[in-house]
């Protein structure tokens, strides 16, 4: 599914470090060949870029589960003398969520579709030839970390969650 | 309106920080930050759980959940309400037309609508046009939770320095 707003995957530029930087994570993220949908609609927004609008009434079910991800945190260091290249350093917090309160066939499988959905992005992420595409963007160095995993009770209904952080590593030209 | 508001302890912490060998000051700081951002998404979730919410990821609680930095650590922000639900003494409220509680009471069952959309509840011997609410104690759960994930945050930045 095509998300507003988001660029085709391409190579970092300093003209678009943050955009193009973020694209090229969530377009690997959002190919459903890489991560199922483990619903299998072809329809619905799977990967969000912002936290949904989740109602505690009638808890939408169609909504999960479902993948957030965030924009990056980037930082320079180590500046080149002349100060035209530097080392860059971003970090996107990725955040999955499913429950068991879904309708018909899928009731109870929140915790089966999570555990599908976070081994689908451990293997995307860690796959060699998305590495090698990523360094080819000019968004080497990628790798992911598990900060948190869990789940609470909301409205009597059980939210499984988990948070990682996408990080990526690269030198590059940040002045002309 | 102004409100001022007094953080105890982030300076000591900031201070004994400061105190260690420069790298290692760094190596610390980063873990911190890492764990202060995931303990705000954390307290975020925690804080739908409390206030009768009725949807997910909004709310003025919600929204108002902050890691701040300050120095080398930092400290959670959050709005009064917060506060007000894990510290109130427990007392009576009146269901008067339009409050959130006054909805919330009558969504729970607890209270209908009288005349004029008046709560009126009938929980009690008596029928009454307030209810008797008491404290939420949700910080101290989800703060005694979240320490225990700070030295994963640290331990992560110090693997990062063994592999470079």
């Amino acid at each position: 599914m095509v998300n507003e707003g988001i660029a085709q995957s391409a190579t970092v530029d300093r003209t678009k470090l943050l955009s193009q930087s973020y694209a090229n994570i969530y377009n690997l993220i959002n190919t459903r060949s890489n991560i199922a949908d483990p619903k299998g609609a072809s329809k619905r927004t799977f990967v969000y870029t912002r936290e949904p609008h989740v109602q505690g009434r009638g808890f939408s079910s169609e909504l999960f589960p479902f993948i957030v991800l965030k924009k990056p945190m980037i930082d320079f260091s180590e500046f080149s003398v002349s100060e035209t290249k530097s080392r860059v350093v971003g970090e996107l917090v990725c955040e999955v969520y499913s429950s068991d309160e879904m309708s018909g066939y899928h009731k109870n499988k929140g915790n089966a579709y999570f555990n599908q959905i976070v081994d689908d992005l451990f293997e995307t992420i860690n796959n060699v030839t998305n590495k090698t595409t990523l360094r080819a963007y000019a968004e080497g160095g990628i790798n992911i970390n598990t900060d948190d995993m869990d789940d609470i009770t909301f409205n009597n209904k059980t939210i499984f969650f988990g948070r990682f952080t996408i990080s990526f590593d690269l030198r590059m030209v940040v002045s002309a | 309106m102004v409100i001022s508001v007094k953080v105890i302890g982030v300076g000591e912490v900031d201070k004994f920080l400061k105190g260690l060998p420069k790298k290692t000051q760094k190596v610390v700081g980063k873990g911190i930050q890492g764990w202060g951002k995931n303990a705000e998404s954390n307290f975020k979730l925690y804080s739908t759980k409390v206030g009768g919410r009725k949807s997910f990821f909004s709310g003025d609680l919600y929204q108002s959940i902050k890691w701040r930095r300050r120095g080398l650590s930092g400290f959670l922000e959050m709005s009064e309400a917060g506060f007000a639900l894990d510290h109130m003494k427990p007392h009576w409220v009146a269901l008067k037309k339009g409050r959130k509680i006054t909805e919330w009471a009558v969504d729970k069952g607890l209270a209908k609508l009288g005349p004029g959309g008046k709560g009126i509840t009938d929980i009690y011997p008596v029928t009454k046009k307030s209810i008797y609410v008491g404290p939420h104690p949700w910080i101290e759960a989800g703060r005694q939770k979240e320490f225990k994930k700070i030295n994963r945050f640290i331990n992560r930045e110090l693997k990062k320095i063994k592999e470079i």
